[in-house]
């Protein structure tokens, strides 16, 4: 009987999807090994047995990013799009609509279990996503017009201006984020009351039913219209603007906050991809690795890495933005002319020293930072 | 404690999501494969094309180097037998598939009790947003 309920778990999502996405990734990556394997290989082009290797890389890397997010509470997109800028030669407008695409499915594989558990609200994602949307789309709008119109000046401002903006989530992160898990509303607004946008949900780690109010909902589609204009233009998920701008701005409960915003995220990408589909900017065969790692490595993140001490992930995370805005800023300064190339050893000491304090944090001998996590 | 009943939007939304999400990984996990079995079959060669990309080359420069220029981000329509083709067909459904939950989840906010029409035509109004951003409407 035990291994009956067993087998119709499996069949049930998510495990279903998972199961499903593994025997496709498993029998794909197979057939690719089989026929890339003695294939003819013409002049000055690459053997297919390192472009397979190269796709089944892309996965790889692509379930770890997703589990990380995931655990962290942030984008796929804030990880991706960074470390693809500051360490690779591939062109910024490529890396962002790939970063766009990553941020969207990471945000549309949590969809499913967030609205199924009552914790995502769909009617708050919904309003918020009538901002994030336009804004998205004005944001990706004018990433094309930047890269037609500044040439590889541009390419090191984006480089530079993305750099500031990791390092300032960076030191957000480091100081835990200024977060209130249940706010208290002492006054709705008419507007959030004639919206109506609530809705309770049983809180397992209470055991109770947690009924919520919000307020200030026109501020927060301020808010979240800005925070599209950001994602739009520089390619990255916004987890790490929007679930603030929820928990501080309308008060929503921070989990509620987090929940609901993944499900925006992937809303709302579904508006903002489309410019850089359109002007061939997201090339299919280098995208297509990723989104069955997203996906798995998404609700395996949701379902099973969540007993993971989620400081150390936090930590690792926060070195990971470092050397990334460190790679970007140099690699824009680069590009600008304003300093010559660094030795690789410059690179590998930044590492370092990252390494060193990301070690010291966890094992807790950094000095604590406020904030309220 | 009881629980709350989840709305039925929000039942109808997560499972549209959960099954398109899972057809166009899907597509896109067979998409190499056909086009690494026959490189010739498609608009970019893989053999040189990601070689490009490391170049640093921008989209544009890589489309025309690899083929006639970017035919399009609704190529895959008239080549599905591509295997560039059937991945853009992938993402297709992907970024489109909040459109289609949306509209599901607009005929089902009309149908709770009592009814919920602003949600029913914001939802609307984010699925025609969707479908505008799909067809290239207001593309620079």
């Amino acid at each position: 009987m035990k291994i009956q309920a067993k087998n119709i778990k499996l069949f049930k999502p998510p495990w279903l999807g998972i199961s499903v996405m593994l025997a496709v990734v498993i029998l794909s990556y197979l057939a690719l090994l089989l026929i890339s394997r003695g294939a003819e290989t013409p002049d000055e082009g690459m053997a297919l047995t390192s472009i397979t290797g190269l796709l089944f890389g892309f996965f790889l890397l692509s379930f770890v990013i997703s589990a990380i997010a995931v655990v962290a509470g942030i984008g796929g997109g804030t990880l991706f799009t960074p470390f693809m800028l500051a360490f690779t030669p591939i062109d910024s407008l490529i890396i962002r609509g790939t970063g766009l695409i990553i941020a969207m499915f990471s945000g549309l594989a949590s969809t499913g279990p967030f609205t199924k558990s009552g914790i995502g609200n769909l009617k708050l994602s919904i309003y918020s996503c009538c901002g994030y949307g336009i804004g998205g789309f004005i944001g990706a709008q004018g990433a094309l017009w930047v890269a037609n119109q500044t040439g590889i000046n541009g390419e090191g401002i984006i480089r530079i201006a993305l750099g500031g903006i990791v390092l300032a989530i960076a030191l957000y992160f480091l100081r835990g984020g200024v977060k209130r898990e249940w706010p208290e509303v002492k006054k709705v607004d008419h507007f959030t009351q004639w919206l109506g946008i609530t809705q309770p949900y049983y809180e397992k780690s209470l055991e109770k039913v947690v009924d919520y109010q919000a307020t200030r909902a026109g501020w927060g589609l301020v808010a979240t219209c800005s925070i599209g204009i950001i994602s739009g233009f520089f390619g990255l998920g916004a987890g790490w603007a929007i679930v603030p701008s929820m928990n501080l701005i309308m008060e929503i409960p921070l989990k509620v906050a987090v929940a609901s915003s993944g499900i925006l995220i992937g809303m709302g990408n579904c508006i903002t991809v489309w410019p850089y589909l359109h002007a061939g900017a997201i090339i299919p065969l280098f995208v297509a690795p990723w989104l069955a790692g997203l996906f798995i490595g998404g609700i395996t993140g949701a379902h099973v890495l969540i007993r993971v001490r989620a400081t150390s992930i936090r930590f690792i995370l926060i070195g990971i933005m470092l050397f990334s805005s460190f790679g970007l800023v140099t690699k824009g300064l680069i590009s600008l002319g304003y300093i010559p190339s660094l030795p690789r050893a410059a690179y590998v000491a930044a590492l370092l020293i990252i390494m060193a304090g990301v070690v010291l944090a966890i094992i807790g001998k950094l000095p604590k930072f406020g904030g309220s996590r | 404690m009881d629980k709350p009943k989840i709305p039925l939007s929000q039942i109808v939304y997560g499972r549209f999501i959960y099954w398109l999400c899972i057809t166009a990984a899907v597509i896109c996990t067979i998409g190499p494969v056909v086009a690494i079995a026959s490189p010739d079959n498609n608009f970019m060669n893989p053999h040189y094309l990601f070689s490009a990309i490391w170049e640093g080359k921008n989209p544009e420069m890589i489309w025309l180097q690899m083929g006639n220029g970017f035919p399009g981000g609704n190529f895959w329509l008239h080549n599905l037998s591509t295997g560039d083709g059937l991945i853009q067909f992938g993402l297709a459904i992907g970024c489109s598939s909040a459109s289609v939950a949306l509209m599901a989840t607009a005929i089902a906010y009309f149908r709770e009790k009592p009814r919920a029409y602003k949600w029913a035509l914001l939802s609307l109004w984010i699925a025609v947003m969707i479908i505008l951003s799909a067809l290239g409407t207001y593309q620079t």
